[in-house]
């Protein structure tokens, strides 16, 4: 403390640069003690793994805004895929905006009787050859609404984190 | 002048001496002023160190992020709901600031130090919510889309207007009086107003329907009884009237049942309808009759008639907000004859062309 704040000439200069780096030292400390805080209350509260990959795939097994079939009166029938509502745009309806969350790619496989058509979508954020994180595989009624008939479907979909 | 030159050089002389003197004490004001610094940014730090240290050890900061993540979680899982959901958010908010926009539930979105946030995926509807603190947050989904509101009175009974079919094809329809002299300016702007509903109303299902019947009556006294025995024969009673609240700010479109699942939902379609027309979700309500609310001889008749009565109140005359008195005449009718349509049981061949 004499050393900084002795009045002898030539010092003057070196004793402010370190009172300047000691009040740096400190602000610096004091934002990592923040940030450290911040950091720690945010991992206390982690969402369980798979539980927003399962609320995501649900909503298109169920929403009215995904593939769900729904009838002359807008009921909704959870569990069975409107086969003329299986394609890219309703899925764009469905998840807008994933960017940052998760891509999905979906794999609709339905059994005619005489032949197995298999459809694939992807979300626009989905990438070819990186490994999925989730990837049920769900048996599914599909409506073919050209033929008034229900199809026995397997819908695998496969979801990647981008978090 | 001698004199003067000699004081004037004596000031100089003293000014320069002033600044020798500050010259030598700028290093002890340096000093000071560093200190009283140091003093400030001490004093900032031990604030943010105590208050960081409050947050951490109440538990806020931890309820922050606990908030923000549970709100997205449940924004996605409403919108996996197939059918429509009422849902009261019990957490307590606290002094946080919600908002629910861009794909982020964000808490406190303008203060920095205390921002929270975590990311929901939108379908197509664009959420665009905001809470203050203190507030209760109800969430309604009805159909594809989800509603927010710090009222539960929003959105009661709104519920049971679930998808069905109902053959209507013939509706009794009740208007308050005759025009007639006796009657001041505010009663006949209101008669008129009704008058060109039901008008346009019998176009619009006619359009639809050729065959459907649409008997009007007025409501005086003779009528009236004559109306109630008339209505055993049509499928629905609708009555039309402008509000009778005591509150003459209030100024909602209301529908008066008696509690029947065919009125409420018929009630249902038609504010449904209204709303696609711009009818904002706050100004509708479905209300059971009990006895309170409407004046007497007008409840009575309406409980006293059949089952499937619909009592209308379709805005306040005297009411100073933006009103929905003016709500077009032809929405109010074309959202009656689209609710009848709507309802309608499609044959197969229909189904198909649909």
């Amino acid at each position: 403390m004499n050393n900084l704040f002795s009045n002898k000439k030539g010092n003057t200069a070196e004793d402010t640069m370190h009172v300047i780096l000691l009040f740096f030292a400190l602000s610096i400390t004091a934002l990592l003690f923040i940030l450290l805080i911040s950091a720690e209350a945010s991992d206390k509260h982690v969402i369980p793994e798979g539980v927003e990959e399962k609320i995501l795939i649900q909503r298109l097994l169920s929403s009215p805004s995904c593939f769900t079939y729904r009838d002359n009166v807008n009921r909704v029938y959870p569990g069975i895929i409107d086969l003329s509502r299986f394609n890219e745009n309703v899925l764009q309806d469905c998840f807008n905006n994933l960017e940052n969350a998760f891509a999905f790619g979906i794999d609709l496989k339905v059994d005619f009787g005489d032949r197995t058509e298999r459809i694939q979508l992807n979300t626009t954020n989905w990438v070819k050859y990186e490994v999925s994180d989730y990837s049920p595989i769900i048996n599914v009624l599909v409506k073919d609404s050209e033929q008034y008939e229900y199809r026995r479907g397997e819908l695998q979909i496969k979801v990647q984190r981008k978090r | 002048m001698i004199k003067y030159i000699n004081t004037l050089s004596n000031n100089n002389a003293m000014s320069v001496s002033f600044f020798k003197n500050n010259k030598k004490g700028s290093e002890s004001t340096n000093i000071i002023i560093m200190a009283l610094f140091g003093v400030v940014i001490g004093v900032g730090v031990a604030y943010i160190f105590l208050e960081a240290g409050k947050a951490y050890a109440t538990g806020e900061i931890f309820d922050r992020f606990y908030l923000a993540r549970d709100m997205a979680l449940l924004v996605d899982s409403v919108y996996a709901v197939p059918g429509n959901i009422m849902f009261t958010y019990k957490e307590d908010l606290g002094t946080n600031q919600f908002s629910i926009r861009d794909n982020f539930v964000t808490l406190n979105p303008t203060d920095e130090n205390k921002k929270a946030a975590y990311n929901y995926v939108e379908d197509y509807q664009d959420l665009e919510v905001d809470f203050p603190p203190f507030q209760n947050i109800f969430i309604l989904k009805q159909g594809q889309e989800i509603f927010f509101s710090d009222g539960q009175e929003t959105f009661q009974n709104r519920l049971s207007c679930t998808p069905r079919e109902m053959d209507i094809n013939s509706i009794v329809v009740e208007i308050s009086d005759e025009l007639s002299v006796s009657m001041g300016s505010t009663q006949i702007v209101e008669e008129e107003y009704l008058i060109g509903v039901v008008d346009l109303l019998e176009s619009a299902l006619e359009r639809k329907n050729p065959s459907f019947i649409l008997p009007r009556y007025s409501a005086s006294d003779k009528k009236y009884e004559e109306m109630r025995r008339d209505l055993e024969n049509y499928d629905f009673g609708l009555s039309l009237h402008f509000g009778e609240n005591e509150d003459f700010y209030e100024n909602e479109i209301i529908a008066y049942i008696n509690n029947d699942p065919d009125s409420r939902d018929f009630a249902c379609h038609i504010l449904s309808q209204l709303m696609n027309r711009g009818l904002d979700i706050t100004s509708t309500r479905i209300k059971i009759l009990d006895g309170s609310r409407l004046n007497e001889d007008n409840e009575k008749y309406v409980l006293s008639t059949r089952k499937n009565m619909i009592y209308f109140e379709l805005g306040n005359i005297y009411s100073d907000r933006e009103t929905n008195l003016f709500f077009r005449q032809s929405d109010v009718a074309s959202a009656i004859a689209d609710a009848v349509d709507h309802l309608r049981p499609r044959t197969s061949l229909e189904e198909e062309n649909e």
